[in-house]
Parts: C-alpha cells; structure tokens; sequence
C-alpha cells in the first residue's frame, strides 16, 4: 500500500510540474503560489513600501502646468500637394516642431529667459512637453514648474523662444547665401577694378587705342591705322605750309633788301645835319684834291685840310651807319618789309615745329604698331573686364532676390503664438506620485521576489517519501 | 492519481472501519474541506449514513444534507453531546477542521476521533505548522490514517481562502441534538 501511495504521490508530483497550460502560466502558478505561501513576508515589505510611496507623495510640493498653443503658418509641406509650389519650401516640417522645442539651443535660451541660465537641460526636458498631430498645425507646449506663475512664464517665455528660433532657422539659410554672394560679388568688384587699371594703364601706354569702345569694324588695331593716315595727312598738309611759308619768308627777304637802300637813300635826303657835312666833306676833298694836284705839297693849311677831311669823312660815315641803323625803322616802307620778314619767318618756325610734332608721333604710332599685341592685349582686358560686368550684375541681382527672400521667410511661414498660457493646472503626475509609484513597485517587485526566494529556500513536499516521514503516516492518494 | 472514491476504499479496506474521521491539515490552504467534502461524498456513494460536521466555519451549502459547522467558540462538551446524539444516527461522521493547531477543539476532537486524515498541498514549502501538527498528533495519540495530497493550485487555493473568509463571518447558532 505504501508503494502503491508513493506512486500515486509520484504522479500528482509529476501532474503539479507538467505543464497544464503552458510553461508561462505555470511559472505564474508558481509565482502566486509562492507568494501566497509566504504572503505575511511579501504583505510586510508591500506596507512598508506603501508607507514609503505615502511619504513621498505627501512630502512633496505639488507642479503646475501651463499650456501655450502655438499654430504653424503656412503649412503646405508635409503633404504633398500639387497647387503649392516647389519653391514653398519650408526649414522645419510640423511633425519636427515638438523636437525643435527641446532643442538645446531653444532651451538654453529659454533657461536665460527664466533667469536660471545654470538649469541642467536635462532637467528643463522634464519639466517641457510639447506634442503635434501630424494632421493638425497646433502644437500645444506644456510647462510644468512648482507654482503656477512660474509655470504660466515659463510656458509663454519658452512659445516666444520656439518662435524666434524658428524665425532664425528660417532666415539662417538664406544668411549662408547672401554671405557668399556678397564674397563672390567682392571678388567680381576687384577683378572689374583689376580690369579698369588695366584699362587705364593701356590707355595711357596706347593713347589711340579707344579703350573704351570696341574697334571699328572688328578689326584688332583699326583706330591705329586710322590715326596713322590721318597722321600722315597732316604731316603732308603741314609739309606743303612749311614751304609756302619758306617761300613767304624769301620774298619778305628780298623785299627787306630792296626796300633798305631807298629807306636809306630817303633817311639820307631828308638829313640836314647829313646833307650839310656830306656839302661840307665834298668841297673840302675837292679842296684837298685840287691843292695836291698842283703840288703845293708846301701849302701851310694842306695837313690841316686833310686832317678837316678825315674828320668829315668820319663824321659822314657815322651818319650813314646812323641812318641805314636804328634810324631806319622810323621809314615806314622798309618797316613794314621788314615786319612781313618777321611774321613770314614765326610762321615759318611754328609750322615747322608742328611739322616736327606731327613727324615725332607718326614714328611713335610706327613703333607702337610694330608691337601688334598692344591692341590685342587691350582687347583681351576689355573683353575680360566685359565679362566680369556680366557676371557681376548677374551676382547682384542673385544677391537681391535672396535678401528678398529671406525677408520673406522671416515674415511668413513661420510659427506664431495662437493662445498664450493664461493660467495653470495642477498637474495630476507630480514627480512625488511618480516616487510614490515607484516606490510601490519596487516594494512589490521586491515581496514577490522576497516571497519566492523565501519559499524555494525551504524544504518542500516534492515526494511521497518527504511528505511520509514528515508525518510518520502512510500517503493514502494524491487528488488530481 | 486517485479519487476520494478510492481513498475511501482503501480507508473501507482497512481491519477497523472508523467510525468518526477527522480530516484535517496544518494550514488553511491544504484543503481539508475539500477532501472532507469528498470523503463525505464518497461514503455516501458507498452506502453509509455519512454525517459532515465542520468545525472551521466553512460549509458549503452543496455538502450533504447531513452536514453542520459549528463555530470556533464551540465547547468540548458540546462537541462531545453532538457527536454522542450523531453517533447513534450515522455510521460514519467526518468532522473537517481546516487549521487543527488553532482550533479550539482541535485536540480534543483528535483524541477522540477514530482516525485522522491530514491534507497536504503538493509542492508547498514544509513549514513549522507542519511539523507542530505531526508532534501533536503524535503527542495525542491520534490514529493517523495517513495523508491526501492535494493539488497545487494557486487559484484553488485563493478561492478557497475566499471561500473561508465569507464563511467565517457567518454565525451559525450551536446545533441542538438532532
């Protein structure tokens, strides 16, 4: 009978490990039966545990939240849609919105708005929530703080923070491209200055090279050669000038000569003084001549008499020198001769010395044209300095539209607060309830384990053998 | 696995039949109401008059007809006049006390019983009650007839302590000899 009991025992052993259901509600079985077993151990650790979790949610202060709801103007991204253009583009979709919120740059500011620029984000995260629906462009932000001004402030401050940030995000990419533009324009104004200077110093290296305007024609040099030719037409013109002005001067000569002898001869007639000592000379050298003809060499007044002639000869000498000198210009005719000489001969001089100014820069132009780059060369700088024009009206009105741009993206679409946190409500989860909770769990989780550890520490009926000897009796069945 | 129906054979099968079983286990949870229930049953089936008297509060309303719980506060002598008046109406009387270590009458009732059945939940950790129990029935000089194991089923368990719960807040007047 015994054997026979033992053997029943094996089986309702065995039945009460089988797995009746499945292996998942047999270890529960197992759980609750351990904890059943030993429920004064886990009821004990379970109170104290409530105790704990009371302690902490009555000890702590109660939290505020305020809610400010904040709209997304212009909304045309998230879905496609064929009315909104390509270019409507927008720098934060709403479904990131609740993560620009959290963001450590807003947060930060937001914490220097509150005046505890020293908050942990960490903890500035906690107390923030902000969620959207992805088929709605309200997001509300929530902010919980230990009193309700506190919280209604700190809700408004952080919907101002999302806006401005969202505001710079929206503007900031337009900021990168104006910042280049205005680089690459930079660089265009000093290529363009580069080019003028070299423009200007080809001007003055070749000053009949039109610097400013194409070549005539097309033709690399054409104002050269037409400065050239025209050159040579005037060194021609004023060649031909010279020499009528040669031929002028000789005729005014000649007339200066002819003209002298009766200008004399006249300045002689009407001289007094010079028609008396030239009577007076005359009669004492016929005087002179006649006595030494007779040979009166012993005449007492012959030395006298010569000497009287050699004095009148003088004197009459001296007034012909007076009067074919300065006396002479007084004559009227010989004046104006001698007045055409003197103008013949300055146009002479003048138009020689442009002849001469015209022959230096024909040999200039000569040498200048035997360098055939320098019309190339400035050629080259103009079409350069052509094309870095282009390209910078081009950059300038690139740099317009974008910095109308970004005034446009700074002004629409962006986020707008549409109902600013008025006032707050107690928050039903304060972080003492949260202890509270977790405290509890963990009691718990600790009196199941204490339970379970507890109970398969002891001795169990396993077997028909534990169950006989512990009761000195035999066992009669085991009930399924 | 055995029924109660075989139990109660084996238990007919030995040289004297007892004439008054008490079954009973160390803790509230091994359920002996429901292995006394069962035997109750199962005498019955065989043919006996079976009378049920529960001493631990729990009855259930679908026992026997024969059956009767008696409250905690209840006396030896009266214990000892019912069993007397049941004696001389019943061949077989099973008494159920859940919990014999706390009960009043425990010992008494075991000292007088002609064989004591004691239920044990399978797999359940050996506790000191279960050691007190095997001392005292020892002490006592019980007939122990041997031990039922029952199965460890934890919502069995729960519901019976339920069960006893409501059952112990019922007052049941002290039965008259019937």
């Amino acid at each position: 009978m015994a054997k026979e009991n033992r053997t029943a025992l094996a089986n309702a052993a065995a039945h009460s490990i089988r797995p009746v259901a499945s292996a998942r509600t047999q270890s529960v079985i197992g759980l609750a039966t351990a904890v059943w077993y030993q429920r004064r151990v886990a009821g004990l650790i379970l109170a104290c545990g409530i105790v704990a979790a009371l302690f902490a949610v009555l000890t702590t202060h109660p939290k505020y939240t305020a809610t400010a709801t904040m709209l997304m103007v212009a909304e045309p991204m998230d879905a496609p849609n064929p009315k909104i253009p390509e270019s409507a583009t927008k720098p934060v979709l709403s479904a990131d919105l609740p993560s620009l919120v959290t963001t450590a740059t807003v947060l930060k500011r937001f914490a220097r708005d509150l005046g505890a620029p020293t908050t942990t984000l960490d903890v500035l995260r906690s107390r923030v929530h902000a969620k959207i629906n992805l088929d709605s462009s309200v997001m509300p932000i929530q902010y919980t703080a230990a009193s309700a001004k506190e919280a209604v402030r700190g809700a408004n401050l952080l919907s101002d923070e999302v806006t401005r940030f969202y505001r710079e995000i929206a503007v900031k990419r337009f900021d990168s491209l104006i910042k280049d533009l205005t680089a690459q324009l930079a660089t265009r104004r000093a290529e363009l200055a580069q080019r003028d200077g070299e423009l200007a110093s080809a001007a003055k290296l070749y000053p009949y090279i039109d610097v400013r305007n194409s070549d005539s024609g097309g033709e690399i040099g054409g104002s050269v050669y037409q400065r050239l030719i025209a050159l040579h037409t005037e060194r021609d013109e004023l060649q031909a000038v010279v020499r009528a002005d040669q031929a002028t001067l000789l005729s005014s000569s000649a007339l200066v000569l002819n003209a002298r002898p009766l200008a004399i001869r006249d300045f002689i007639q009407s001289d007094t003084v010079y028609q008396h000592l030239h009577d007076q000379y005359t009669q004492d050298i016929v005087n002179l001549q006649h006595l030494e003809s007779f040979g009166s060499d012993q005449y007492p007044g012959l030395a006298e008499l010569r000497d009287t002639v050699a004095r009148e000869a003088k004197a009459v000498a001296a007034e012909q020198r007076k009067a074919s000198g300065s006396e002479l210009a007084s004559n009227p005719a010989y004046s104006a001769a001698l007045d055409s000489q003197v103008r013949a001969g300055a146009q002479l001089a003048g138009d020689q010395a442009k002849s001469a100014t015209v022959n230096a820069e024909l040999e200039k132009l000569n040498e200048q044209i035997g360098n055939g780059n320098a019309a190339t060369n400035t050629s080259r700088i103009r079409r350069d300095r052509d094309s870095a024009q282009a390209a910078y009206e081009v950059l300038a009105a690139r740099l317009s539209q974008t910095i109308a741009d970004r005034a446009e993206a700074g002004s629409t679409g962006s986020v707008v607060v549409l109902d600013p946190a008025q006032s707050a409500q107690k928050a039903p989860f304060t972080s003492g309830t949260l202890l509270g909770i977790s405290i509890l769990a963990f009691a718990l989780w600790v009196a199941i384990t204490g339970a379970v550890v507890i109970e398969n520490g002891q001795e169990r009926f396993r077997d028909a053998e534990s169950i006989e000897s512990l009761y000195g009796a035999p066992l009669l069945g085991a009930l399924a | 696995m055995k029924s109660l129906a075989t139990i109660w054979s084996i238990i007919e099968a030995s040289r004297s039949m007892p004439a008054m079983i008490l079954v009973t286990s160390a803790t509230p949870d091994d359920d002996a109401i429901g292995v006394a229930q069962g035997l109750v049953n199962a005498s019955k089936n065989a043919g006996h008059c079976t009378g049920f008297l529960a001493l631990g509060g729990a009855f259930d309303a679908h026992a026997p007809a024969a059956s009767l719980a008696l409250p905690d506060e209840s006396s030896c002598a009266g214990f000892d006049e019912l069993l007397h008046t049941w004696r001389a109406t019943y061949d077989v009387i099973i008494v159920e006390i859940p919990q014999l270590l706390t009960h009043n009458l425990g010992a008494h009732v075991a000292r007088t019983a002609d064989g004591v059945i004691v239920a044990v939940r399978t797999n359940r950790s050996v506790q000191l009650a279960d050691r007190e129990l095997s001392a005292l029935l020892k002490q006592l000089g019980a007939a122990l007839l041997g031990v039922v194991a029952t199965p460890p089923v934890v919502i069995g368990i729960v519901g019976d302590a339920l069960t006893r719960s409501l059952r112990a807040r019922r007052s049941f007047p002290v039965p008259a000899a019937s």
